[in-house]
């Protein structure tokens, strides 16, 4: 029992270790671009990266080997998807020749979504400033690097038959979006770890300084990811208020969730950057209310999201799992939280799309497999843990009955 | 490694793991010549860059150390362009003309520069020179 602890504790620090050297960059390059410290703080990311694979106490074979798979891949890959080039690529590529991080601020090709909050990009360009030049393909390797934090601390929520599956799930679902230089991948993975984190610090009452610290990080960086990022955080911080309200709760756990409220703090800097560079969104630049007016009593309008969004077919699949999940496991707990966030986030996609300036059709075809991903991530990583938990249960009224 | 190796169920969620790792990389773009080169910072994408008038243009502005360029509009495409209409989104190829502004960066678009990018076969003013031409496209000082 101790040694599991132990291995436990080990994982937290590992992952608090890599969430807090990305943040430690990404605030680094916001106060200047110095290159010896950029320089350091990668080249100890990468440090530990080698100490968890040669580390044998943690021995997880197999997502060491599947992560040094994916790393070639990812060097193997040309950089082609359109948004990977024009936008998280291209910003990391100004970030590293201006030597800024806001670089993108002053107004430069303007399609490439100058908005866009830049924690990737700013990773991407601390490694092409570790390699001391640019091209192509190897700084889409900071963006898999990325992946590194959520997925070791999985190794810690399952045993290694449940990881062997959630290695599976991830990559059916994330596939292309671990190596092609896009941070949908990211960002779902982030938004369903973050829910984890959620769930086990005030549903399930898990009171580690690490985690409370690791969830922090979480919300972070996923705020700095993307828009939706900051919309995802929004949603669980309101579950987080909530859930303590329905338990009148809220004076017991205050510290926490007014810890938790300052990971906004980044994003918000970023947003008065932006507009104090006169950078608009979008979404906000048009006229949005009268667009959304216009959307909402149209009924072709949300036949057309619904097509788009929940007759996906991983969506599909990812609900029908969640459900059988429930339907065996019968933990409402996990659930019902899981279906909350869930259902927010869809409700604020549906808001995102009638409110969108561009032709919907257009804007769907080119979106929705993409956005629809975090959901589908979210309930197939909750069922997973249903059937999990459940396991865990009856094992241990077997070791009790012994 | 062990809990793997010795458990039939654990080794065939191992396999099904591996199995699913060669799909991603077979439903990917891997070649072996991206990855010999992948840290290579002058080499020429030519798997990431679909078309060749993109990888040109670097070579010419290259060639001739001209840090703001500017491009015709026929490379430009459509101005003002109406996403709010998908007909018009369509009809659009922005392709070239974004690629070429984010592969040639640090050298920026400006359309203040008197070097100006035109396809080979556009017809240009009689003011302008033309300082280099390749296959796709040419160099002109206006």
């Amino acid at each position: 029992m101790l040694k599991k602890i132990k291995r436990v504790l080990k994982i937290e620090i590992f992952v608090s270790i890599l969430v807090l050297l990305i943040l430690l960059n990404y605030f680094i390059m916001f106060i200047s671009y110095n290159e010896y410290v950029i320089k350091l703080i990668f080249s100890l990311y990468i440090f530990t990266i080698l100490v968890f694979f040669v580390y044998k106490p943690l021995n997880f074979f197999h997502l060491k080997i599947t992560l040094i798979i994916l790393m070639i891949i990812v060097l193997g890959n040309p950089t082609y998807s359109w948004d990977a080039w024009t936008i998280w690529l291209f910003h990391a590529k100004r970030i590293f020749f201006e030597q800024s991080i806001i670089a993108q601020l002053d107004g430069y090709a303007m399609w490439t979504h100058n908005d866009y909050p830049v924690i990737a990009p700013t990773f991407a360009a601390s490694l092409a400033t570790l390699v001391g030049g640019w091209n192509n393909i190897f700084p889409k390797l900071a963006f898999l690097l990325m992946f590194f934090p959520p997925l070791i601390l999985s190794i810690k929520i399952f045993n290694v038959r449940y990881h062997l599956l959630f290695l599976i799930l991830t990559l059916f679902i994330l596939n292309l979006y671990l190596i092609n230089g896009l941070v949908d991948g990211l960002v779902a993975i982030y938004f369903s770890f973050s829910s984890y984190l959620v769930y086990d610090i005030f549903v399930n009452k898990q009171n580690s300084f690490y985690y409370l610290f690791i969830t922090f990080c979480f919300f972070i960086i996923l705020s700095l990811l993307k828009n939706e990022g900051i919309v995802m955080v929004t949603i669980l911080l309101s579950i987080i208020i909530i859930i303590n309200i329905s338990k009148k709760e809220i004076l017991q756990n205050y510290k926490k969730i007014f810890f938790l409220l300052f990971s906004l703090i980044p994003v918000l800097i970023w947003k008065i950057n932006c507009i104090n560079h006169n950078i608009k969104n979008d979404y906000i630049n048009y006229d949005m209310l009268n667009i959304l007016t216009d959307r909402i009593f149209d009924y072709n309008s949300f036949k057309l999201i619904f097509k788009f969004l929940i007759l996906d077919t991983k969506f599909i699949l990812s609900i029908i799992f969640i459900l059988i999940a429930f339907n065996f496991t019968k933990n409402k707990k996990i659930f019902y939280f899981s279906l909350l966030v869930g259902m927010s986030y869809i409700f604020s996609l549906f808001m995102v799309y009638l409110m969108t300036p561009f032709d919907l059709t257009w804007q769907l075809s080119s979106s929705a497999s993409r956005i629809i991903m975090s959901p589908v991530f979210l309930f197939s990583f909750f069922g997973l843990l249903q059937i999990y938990c459940m396991k865990e249960k009856i094992s241990q009224k077997i070791f009790q009955m012994k | 490694m062990k809990s793997i190796f010795k458990n039939k169920l654990n080794l065939f969620l191992f396999f099904l793991l591996v199995i699913n790792l060669i799909y991603i990389k077979n439903i990917s773009y891997f070649k072996l010549e991206i990855i010999k080169n992948s840290f290579n910072k002058n080499w020429i994408p030519i798997y990431s860059i679909y078309r060749p008038e993109v990888i040109e243009s670097k070579y010419l502005l290259n060639k001739h150390k001209i840090s703001k360029f500017n491009v015709s509009q026929k490379i430009i495409g459509e101005k003002d362009l109406d996403f709010s209409s998908a007909n018009t989104i369509k009809a659009t190829d922005l392709y070239t003309y974004f690629r070429i502004v984010a592969y040639n960066y640090p050298i920026r678009l400006d359309s203040q520069s008197k070097y100006f990018l035109f396809f080979l076969n556009e017809k240009t003013s009689e003011k302008c020179k033309e300082l280099d031409k390749g296959k796709y496209l040419k160099l002109l000082i206006c």
